[in-house]
């Protein structure tokens, strides 16, 4: 038995281990990048419409609206260790009014009305993960909260004078209406982790595959990149996303940045990144998908999920009809709805276990599996997914991706626990594009839903074909007419 | 370089026993104070009549008069200001016979708008990259 847990540590260690040193995913590793984001927004408008009619009507409308938001992010990441934070606040208020009046042979109209409103929402992150030894063994915590509280007051009055006639005497109703409600929702959750094993996305080290064949086919590099320079670019991708923390328009950052790389290794041209190539660099990998998710590692280990969510609701309404005949009260009615008070809460605890491992085979596969086990609070129900799945780039501008995942949940405690429903998702798609020729998609889905009293199947099939037979610019003067590329490209 | 004017007009007969006349004319400004800061306005007008059992009824017309100032100072500031007005004689149609009531409808609507950034930092020391957010403001 002790030799069996010996081998299994062992086999865990390989696994989650940067073995394979010649496989680049593999050597991958996170660099150091801190980042730091605060701005603030405020919107106002206001709205008024004046209605008149020939009829005897007139009314103004009016509304206003206005926001104010502010958000804070931060963080820092590297192989080792990561943390982020974020902190968003909104406050809107809103007011909308109505006067009219409508005078017709027999009875004038008075009305006026006017809604208020108040929305406030904050929601804060914070996440954190720790890898602090040489063994691969992590630890990870991630938080959310949510609050949103909105405040209504509402007040309605009409007022309808009758014209005196033979038929009944001169009166008056009025009509009042107010509420008044506060409601607030609020959610918390907590995600902890134990990892043996590291899973890395390096998906960075395609996309320098990637650019690297684009630049040789375009003519752009002479020679082949250094294993630093490569390193160093698949270090610039990873970060791309997050320029944004520091410029509005990061683009232009990163392609200045990417340049410079190049320049340092030596094999950019003295005509560095013409507009030609940097345009062809942006093409997508595919005609859908417009990355490659190239994943690697192996983890294991346990889970705890923590789950909490309140919800108030607070309101009161009064209701008045009075009806005067000669300014005299001849009829009331009063309708008042005391305050209520409503508060619900619920809150959930799952723990479990899951395992996932993820394998790029060389440029043009990717392999990834993913399951996981979860008992609920008490142990009163299991619920239990598995997902595999698989991708091919056979050329560049052409895939293939397939993918299953069954979900599965068994409520019950220990030997009365029976699987009660589970969920099948089968997906297959081919995306080829041939440029200034052939697009060409195809795709299969299979759904299966196992409930106690129900089940379905659904089949989905699609299929897109699109050829361009004739393409063709002339500019005299400006440039040489344009055909489509030839079929041999 | 600044500048741009755009005018437009059209007018349509036609619809049959409906003989609907219909005038349009759109006239557009825009003015480029400076790179990201742009100033425009606009101006339409559409009129529409329509015969019915030998009577013209009074026109239908919508006039609607926008002006947009919007600013954008990278990674700082960023402003946005619009007024926008219409009003309108509307027409119904009760049993296929139109009715253009002596009533008029006005809207006027006011935007506002306005972003700002305090701090923006992003650092990856093994690239030699420490950007922030560039100086400067209104």
């Amino acid at each position: 038995m002790r030799r069996l847990a010996q081998s299994l540590v062992a086999t865990l260690c390989l696994a989650a281990s940067p073995a394979f040193a010649d496989d680049p995913y593999a050597e991958y590793r996170i660099p150091e990048h801190r980042w730091v984001s605060w701005s603030a927004g405020l919107t106002a408008n206001g709205h008024r419409t004046l209605h008149n009619s020939s009829y005897g009507s007139e009314s103004v409308a009016r509304q206003g609206n206005g926001t104010a938001a502010s958000s804070l992010y931060g963080g820092f990441d590297s192989d080792r260790r990561s943390r982020a934070y974020g902190l968003s606040l909104l406050a809107n208020g809103a007011i909308q009014t109505f006067d009219g009046q409508n005078a017709l042979s027999y009875e004038t109209y008075l009305t006026h009305s006017r809604n208020e409103s108040a929305l406030e929402r904050a929601s804060a992150f914070y996440a954190l993960s720790r890898f602090p030894w040489e063994a691969p063994l992590g630890f990870s915590l991630s938080t959310n909260a949510f609050i949103a509280p909105r405040q209504q007051w509402a007040s309605y009055e009409e007022v309808r004078q009758a014209v005196p006639s033979p038929f009944y005497p001169a009166y008056r109703q009025e009509y009042l209406s107010n509420r008044t409600s506060g409601t607030y929702d609020a959610n918390a959750s907590l995600l902890a982790t134990v990892d043996w094993g590291r899973v890395r996305d390096a998906t960075p080290v395609y996309r320098v595959q990637v650019l690297e064949q684009r630049l040789h086919e375009t003519g752009t590099i002479h020679g082949e990149l250094s294993a630093a320079a490569r390193e160093r670019l698949a270090a610039l991708y990873t970060v791309e996303a997050d320029l944004s923390f520091a410029h509005q328009r990061p683009t232009k950052y990163f392609w200045r940045e990417l340049e410079r790389l190049l320049t340092d290794d030596g094999v950019l041209g003295p005509g560095g990144l013409d507009a030609y190539t940097v345009q062809r660099l942006l093409e997508p990998v595919a005609l859908e998908t417009q990355s490659f998710a190239r994943i690697r590692g192996f983890s294991v280990g346990p889970q705890v999920v923590l789950g909490k969510a309140w919800m108030h609701l607070s309101d009161k309404s009064e209701y008045r009809r009075l009806t005067f005949l000669a300014d005299t009260l001849y009829d009331s009615t009063v309708l008042v709805t005391p305050r209520r008070k409503l508060d619900d809460h619920d809150e959930s605890i799952s723990t479990g276990l899951f395992v996932e491992y993820h394998r790029p085979l060389g440029m043009q596969w990717q392999a990834d599996a993913f399951s996981r086990a979860l008992v609920s609070d008490g142990a009163e129900s299991l619920t239990w997914s598995t997902a595999l799945g698989a991708a091919w780039a056979i050329a560049d501008r052409w895939q293939w991706t397939g993918n299953i995942r069954h979900d599965a949940s068994a409520p019950g405690k220990s030997s009365e626990r029976k699987v009660d429903r589970w969920q099948l998702n089968v997906a297959t798609s081919l995306d080829y594009f041939f440029e200034d020729a052939w697009a060409f998609q195809v795709g299969y889905q299979h759904l299966q839903d196992h409930s106690p009293t129900d089940f379905t199947r659904t089949d989905t099939y699609s299929l897109g074909v699109s050829y361009q037979f004739a393409g063709w610019l002339d500019a005299p003067g400006l440039f040489a007419p344009m055909r489509l590329s030839s079929a041999s490209r | 370089m600044r500048w741009q004017a755009d005018i437009a007009g059209g007018f349509r007969y036609g619809d049959g026993p409906n003989r609907q006349l219909l005038a349009s004319s759109d006239l557009g400004l825009t003015y480029i104070v400076a790179d990201r800061w742009l100033a425009t306005g606009a101006f339409t007008s559409l009129t529409t009549s329509y015969y019915h059992e030998g009577t013209r009824f009074s026109p239908a017309w919508v006039v609607r008069a926008s002006g947009q100032l919007s600013y954008f100072f990278e990674d700082r500031w960023s402003a946005f200001v619009g007024v926008d007005q219409q009003q309108a004689r509307p027409q119904f149609f009760f049993n296929d016979t139109p009715e253009s009531p002596a009533g008029f409808q006005r809207q006027t609507q006011v935007q506002v708008g306005l972003t700002y950034r305090p701090a923006g930092r992003f650092e990856a020391r093994g690239l030699g990259v420490a950007e922030r957010v560039a100086p400067g403001g209104i």
